[in-house]
């Protein structure tokens, strides 16, 4: 939004007049989910070219640490920005070669993996948190009004795996 | 090969994939681009298998394709075997990477790997998926079978059964009960579960029991010619298919039928006064040619239907299939293409559907129940419990699947008697369809001049010439009659009024068309 704003010349005061409210609407919406999300740690596989702003979404507003952040193209002039946000640190992989990549996130353990459909339950067998890359695509998480709704994509396989009880009881 | 929304069978490699899934200890190096890497989520999500498929892809960009594709594949042909470690493996290209012409099979051929390689050459613009697993399945056995000595016992292989496999799973299981308790043991069940080592011994067997002709038929032939293995004809879906199939089995090896009829509960399910309701209806069938020979022998013979149309998409059993729908006296459909599958529907409208998951959204449109009998699958084809097609408990559970989706007997009746109450007038939707959403269509709301495009039998009345007029007592006493049956009645109303020359349609003419097809 405020990318939109300096392209069209609107200044400040207008700018933070019309988007306080929803800004904090968003987060508080986001909060909630960031409760499940803090601390913990991210691997992206390559797969909806969303990779790098999802990364920079969650490690500078859900409070995640990213290990891994693969995308299957980075095209610089597109997510340059989002780019420039991330955090120094995570490792950026282009293109696939996903065996080696299985096994870096084998290595790391990470608490969440974003990972193609054909990864995620494999993922899952072994015991990793996954969330599925092509649900981002189909569901609607621009924007402010949607910013709780993208937390609460990544929170919930965390909130599911910790809700599944099938030991007895005793 | 042409574009399209839905398809009813993707590539030949896919076919490749699915027999390479289902087995153990063998690897897929396949020549294809980045985006071909998707076919993995058809088994892990689908078939909510928990491993990768056993499959590398070479993933070669654009940017390759100016360069070194053949290095590409060689890399990773060698990447995969000191990785995976398989026991054999399979090469080939997908459609994308065939029309680069690398020849895996030859590069793999030089490359000198310690275990048995074997090159796949699947046409994948002139053959489809069950072409792909048949052809594959087949080299497969003949690279790697041997003549060997046979089992003491008598035993068989179990042959076809694939990933991503209608009912497979669960088939196999029926199966080898079913066989052990005439006295047979199960040497091999291949493709699925079959190691390379075990595709060896294969010939150690006394016949094959071919369940799936689509995917196994082209190694049954081999093994007998080669192996000297007889095989059954008979598939065993349905209560007569299955009997047919044991007193097969018992003339190959000369054993006594023996079936444990304990568990058949679909026979007197179907005698019982309950089903009486079934009798007749009206059953379109679609899918692949062995599951819809199957099920029209169910539909006529188990369950008192009636067979309207048939067809299937898998051009290679279009023979038999014509030959069958010819027996039940109704027009063949052999087709891919599912728009003309859905125009056959409509202008049909039957009152059930036996179909692929592509019948089950066609009836989600038109209004018409459908079950599944046959893949193209989706993920709520492989249920959590126990439920094959074959054998016994087989025809117990395609009683039950089929019979769900109708309205019931009595139902039937009391939709009528209560049909002006608020529960239960047309508006309201079907109450285990969760009542709030989707008004009831079927039969379409009492003719209005201008018809829905949804509505069945105003298509079928412009057919007809679009000049039979319902006189408006007529369409109200038509609108007593209830909506699940409605469009039938309009349909022969109208039908019966074009051959009798009335352009009309009164009271009466509706109350004579009843008479005239009367049952």
């Amino acid at each position: 939004m405020r990318a939109v704003a300096t392209e069209f010349g609107v200044d400040d005061a207008t700018f933070d007049r019309v988007t306080a409210a929803p800004r904090a609407r968003a987060a508080r919406a986001v909060a909630q989910a960031a409760v499940t999300l803090a601390g913990k740690s991210v691997f992206f596989f390559p797969d909806s070219q969303l990779e790098i702003p999802l990364a920079r979404f969650l490690t500078r507003e859900c409070g995640m640490t990213a290990i891994e952040v693969g995308a299957p193209f980075i095209h610089k002039s597109i997510v340059g920005p989002d780019l420039d946000l991330l955090e120094a640190g995570p490792q950026l992989a282009e293109g696939q070669d996903v065996d080696l990549q299985l096994e870096r996130c084998r290595a790391a353990r990470p608490d969440l993996t974003v990972c193609g459909l054909g990864l995620a339950n494999p993922l899952e067998a072994e015991g990793l948190t996954t969330k599925w890359a092509i649900e981002l695509v189909f569901t609607p998480v621009h924007f402010y009004e949607q910013a709780g709704d993208l937390a609460g994509l990544f929170s919930r396989p965390i909130r599911r795996r910790a809700a599944l009880r099938l030991e007895a009881a005793e | 090969m042409k574009l399209t929304l839905w398809t009813y069978e993707g590539p030949p490699h896919v076919g490749a994939m699915r027999v390479a899934t289902a087995m153990t200890g063998l690897h897929y190096v396949l020549h294809a681009p980045q985006g071909d890497t998707y076919a993995d989520l058809l088994f892990t999500m689908i078939e909510r298998r928990n491993h990768r498929p056993p499959v590398t892809y070479t993933t070669f960009q654009a940017r390759d394709l100016g360069a070194d594709t053949a290095n590409l594949f060689k890399t990773a042909a060698r990447a995969a075997y000191d990785r995976f470690k398989p026991e054999a493996m399979i090469v080939g290209a997908s459609c994308t990477a065939e029309l680069i012409q690398d020849d895996p099979g030859g590069m793999a051929e030089t490359m000198g790997l310690p275990i048995p390689v074997i090159a796949l050459d699947l046409p994948s613009y002139q053959r489809k998926e069950n072409f792909g697993a048949d052809e594959t399945f087949f080299q497969i056995t003949r690279a790697l079978a041997r003549p060997c000595a046979k089992t003491s016992h008598v035993s068989c292989n179990l042959i076809g059964a694939t990933g991503l496999g209608f009912r497979h799973r669960d088939d196999v299981t029926e199966l080898t009960a079913m066989l052990s308790d005439m006295g047979v043991n199960v040497n091999v069940t291949a493709p699925y579960g079959a190691s390379p080592g075990d595709i060896a011994r294969l010939g150690a067997a006394h016949f094959n029991v071919l369940m799936y002709p689509e995917t196994g038929e082209a190694a049954c032939r081999w093994m007998e010619r080669e192996l000297g293995l007889p095989y059954t004809r008979t598939v065993p879906i349905g209560v007569g298919a299955t009997r047919d199939f044991l007193a097969e089995v018992g003339g190959i090896t000369g054993l006594k039928v023996q079936l444990d009829e304990s568990r058949l509960r679909q026979p007197w399910y179907a005698a019982s006064v309950d089903s009486t309701y079934l009798t007749g209806k009206r059953v379109f069938l679609f899918g692949d040619g062995t599951h819809v020979a199957a099920a029209a022998r169910i539909v006529r013979d188990e369950m008192g239907f009636e067979v309207v149309g048939l067809g299937c998409y898998n051009r290679e059993m279009a023979r038999p299939i014509r030959a069958l729908a010819k027996e039940y006296g109704v027009a063949p459909l052999i087709t891919d293409d599912y728009l003309e599958v859905e125009a056959a529907i409509e202008a049909l409208a039957p009152e059930m559907i036996l179909g692929t998951q592509m019948e089950r959204m066609i009836g989600k449109r038109l209004g018409i129940p459908c079950a599944v009998i046959s893949a193209p699958v989706h993920v709520q084809d492989f249920p959590a419990r126990y439920s094959p097609q074959m054998g016994i408990e087989g025809a117990n559970v395609m009683f039950d699947t089929w019979v769900h989706p109708l309205v019931m007997g009595l139902e039937e009746h009391l939709l009528h008697m209560f049909r002006e109450d608020f529960e239960f007038h047309d508006a309201a939707g079907a109450s285990h369809h969760g009542g709030a959403h989707g008004t009831r269509d079927e039969g379409g709301p009492a003719p209005q001049p201008a018809a829905s495009p949804r509505d069945i039998s105003g298509q079928k009345n412009e057919g007809i010439g679009g000049e039979v007029i319902w006189l408006e007592a007529a369409e109200r006493e038509l609108k007593k009659i209830p909506f699940f049956v409605r469009g039938k009645a309009r349909r022969n109303t109208e039908s019966f009024a074009t051959e009798k020359g009335v352009s009309q349609i009164s009271v009466e003419t509706l109350y004579e068309a009843k008479a005239h097809y009367a049952r």
